[in-house]
């Protein structure tokens, strides 16, 4: 119980000794209630910082989709032009020369594909390897190919004794296998100057400094 | 007591206020800091295509939307250089003049569009130019992968974004519907046919140095266009010009042209349906006929009367005149009614030609004849694909479309020729390309059948025709035995080598059915041949075919 006093012609509040210790813990409520308040204010602070961050991080991952999608679709529309029908039929027209299936080349059942198999063996034509002797080597042939090229294996005159020994394992000239070892090493070494592609459809690679 | 009290509540109002402060400051640092400028979710919005793609019946696409720029200049409010700022811009719009930049920058007006259909980089390296006279404006653009892959049939869009040719104008508002902007348009065409036919028909326009060509191909059991050319053509992604050129011209279904010959196999079934030819066997004299100024006569007339799979084989004028006679103007009038030619070209597009034909006061006996063998009538190639598809079916007549029709859904069609009179005429047409003018057109193994045309065309003044200027086509379907495509080439005007059908149009439409064939399904088959047992002993066969 509090009341007013005089002191010095001062008015003060005066509390009975009494009622002190029920002040003290008037007070201690408020603070508990205010820290209460506090706390759970920044609870729920902490909460909306959550939620907002994650409102963030989905805005942004939006973002990034969207902008993902609109890379997809201008790769996808290149793609489709890179591949557009008349260029294929550009390069089938210059390079790769396809055509429609024939009606011989169409088997309507298994029984003519099998029909395939019966096909009479042709017997395949003896291969014969000769050397030209009219080509002079180049000067930056290996000195063995030089050799090789300038000098006929077999005589002109003696060209009916190569037919007919031609069903008769040959023997290898040493100094050939050489020549081939030098050219295959020199070919390893050059630097490579068409694109892989042209090796690997086996076409005439141009040399380097050719046109 | 009560001053306790009333302190107490005073202590918490100021409390909860300061605390209520204290978070609404944390808030506003939390946004000033960490948030940045408020997001609307513009850039998931711009994602999306503001007119629909449009797919051929196999799901590739034709024509998609993109985000692109277009940037134009406020002359006034440009503050470098207009010269340099011109030479700039020119280095990043390669495809404009320096000059017509420049002349872009000193328009008088206020705006002046300097280019359009800009994409991303070059716009991205303008903004990086930093002249506040220069605007950028996002605009939604077209694409057309195929660039001139049927121009026609897929149309364009105008700068301001709406169609103006083709299915982009005839579906404008179902491509511009916001309700369906994810959902397709799916034409019926299928591109891989589309391609067979225009380079088939390009090779023989260059070879014989056409002024142009045109050709269909028509699913006969559903009246779906597969394909559809008109050359020359034009690229769709930059159309230009005026729509009035020859290569916006849509020959196959605004030009009309007489197609000669190729109206002979329609003019017989009309005459077997009505029993104005009773047998095969009946006879037509090749004796030229005169009536009132005209001479109607064959090319090559044979010295003996011909039976009526003869008058198809030879190609007799005179025959198809006498059968036309027999059935009068109401019956043939009536036919070409229900086959179409009277009204403009079938199916969607808006391209559609007026057919030209007698009038009513005018169809007398002389236009009954001239019209059975094709002259005299003048008519688009698709009107032609689409009276051959009814013709050869089994006689039933369906709406011709450019939408594809889902599978298993088969659309109502309207009865025109009896099932017997299209397997007989499908019969003489084999015959006509085994033993007459078109055994150019006979792709091996798909038992082709079909007709020429050669048709002079009209002159300039319009009065009478040149004789050195032909319209070819070649109208037919395969496989004979149960037909399931008709194709129509035309060739308009050949200038080099050959002028005649059976040497332009017919190889052309052999080599398209030879690609399309095995892409459609349709197995080469040598062994498999309609049935023409009831022609025996009415024609002479060819003794080596």
């Amino acid at each position: 119980m509090m009341t007013f006093q005089t002191s010095g012609g001062r008015l003060r509040f005066a509390a009975e000794p009494r009622q002190k210790s029920a002040d003290r813990r008037g007070w201690a409520a408020a603070g508990f209630m205010v820290a209460g308040t506090l706390g759970i204010a920044l609870a729920s602070y902490s909460l909306s910082l959550q939620v907002s961050a994650e409102r963030a991080a989905t805005v942004t991952l939006a973002q990034q989709n969207a902008a993902l999608q609109r890379e997809l679709h201008a790769l996808d529309a290149e793609l489709r032009v890179r591949m557009r029908l008349p260029q294929l039929q550009r390069w089938n027209d210059e390079v790769l020369a396809l055509k429609p299936i024939t009606a011989q080349q169409y088997l309507a059942n298994p029984v003519q594909l099998a029909a395939y198999g019966t096909q009479p063996v042709v017997t395949a034509p003896t291969l014969q390897l000769t050397l030209r002797t009219d080509v002079t080597a180049r000067a930056d042939a290996p000195a063995a190919l030089r050799t090789i090229a300038a000098t006929p294996a077999v005589p002109p005159a003696d060209a009916a004794a190569v037919r007919q020994r031609s069903g008769q394992p040959a023997p290898v000239d040493p100094m050939l296998l050489v020549a081939i070892e030098t050219m295959a090493q020199r070919e390893a070494a050059k630097p490579a100057g068409a694109p892989e592609l042209l090796r690997q459809i086996d076409m005439p690679v141009p040399a380097a400094g050719e046109n | 007591m009560a001053l306790d009290v009333a302190r107490q509540r005073l202590a918490y109002g100021i409390l909860l206020f300061s605390g209520l402060v204290v978070l609404l400051g944390l808030r506003l640092g939390e946004l000033a800091l960490f948030d940045g400028p408020p997001q609307r979710g513009g850039a998931v919005a711009a994602a999306a295509a503001p007119r629909a793609e449009i797919h051929d019946r196999h799901g590739m696409v034709l024509a998609s939307s993109y985000a692109a720029f277009a940037v134009a200049a406020r002359p006034f409010d440009i503050q470098s250089d207009k010269a340099g700022l011109a030479q700039r811009l020119a280095l990043i719009l390669p495809e404009r003049s320096e000059a017509a930049i420049l002349a872009a920058l000193n328009h008088p007006g206020k705006f002046r569009y300097i280019a359009r259909r800009i994409v991303p980089e070059q716009a991205q390296k303008i903004r990086e130019l930093g002249d506040p006279g220069l605007t950028l404006e996002r605009e939604a653009e077209r694409l057309y992968p195929n660039v001139r892959l049927g121009a026609h049939l897929i149309g364009y869009t105008g700068l301001d974004g709406t169609g103006a040719g083709g299915i982009e104008r005839a579906l404008d508002a179902r491509l511009t519907d916001a309700r369906r902007e994810g959902e397709a348009v799916v034409l019926a065409m299928d591109a891989r046919v589309q391609q067979a036919l225009e380079s088939e028909l390009q090779a023989q326009m260059t070879l014989s140095a056409a002024a142009g060509a045109a050709g269909v191909v028509l699913d006969v059991r559903t009246g779906e266009v597969l394909a559809m050319a008109s050359l020359p053509a034009f690229n769709s992604n930059s159309p230009g010009g005026l729509t009035g050129m020859p290569s916006h011209m849509n020959r196959a279904t605004l030009g009309v042209y007489e197609l000669g010959s190729t109206f002979k196999p329609l003019t017989v079934a009309m005459a077997m349906d009505t029993g104005a030819v009773k047998s095969l066997g009946e006879r037509f004299s090749t004796a030229p006929i005169f009536i009132s100024r005209f001479r109607i006569s064959d090319i090559h007339p044979k010295p003996y009367p011909l039976s009526v799979p003869e008058v198809l084989i030879h190609s007799s004028n005179v025959g198809t005149a006498r059968m036309a006679e027999r059935m009068g103007a109401a019956v043939q009038k009536d036919y070409l009614r229900q086959l179409g030619f009277l009204d403009r070209a079938p199916g969607e597009l808006l391209e559609r030609g007026r057919t030209l034909y007698p009038a009513d006061n005018n169809w007398g006996q002389s236009a009954v004849m001239t019209v059975g063998f094709g002259h005299g009538i003048a008519v688009t190639p698709l009107h032609l694909a689409s009276a051959y598809a009814t013709l050869v079916n089994g006689g039933v007549r369906y709406p011709t479309t450019y939408l594809k029709i889902p599978d298993g859904k088969q659309p109502a069609g309207q009865r025109v020729f009896t099932e017997k009179t299209s397997r007989l005429v499908n019969g003489m047409l084999r015959l006509a390309v085994l033993d007459g003018t078109g055994k150019k057109a006979d792709a091996e193994g798909y038992r082709v059948g079909g007709k020429t045309g050669t048709a002079e065309k009209v002159l300039a003044n319009a009065r009478g025709y040149d004789r050195r200027r032909n319209i070819t086509t070649f109208a037919g379907a395969f496989p004979m035995d149960d037909p399931r495509y008709v194709v129509v080439t035309m060739v308009d005007d050949p200038s080099s080598g050959s002028r005649m059908a059976g040497s332009v149009a017919a190889p052309v439409f052999k080599n398209v059915v030879n690609r399309i064939a095995p892409v459609l399904g349709v197995a080469p088959e040598a062994a498999k041949e309609p049935d023409t047992s009831m022609f025996v002993g009415l024609y002479n066969p060819r003794v080596v075919r």
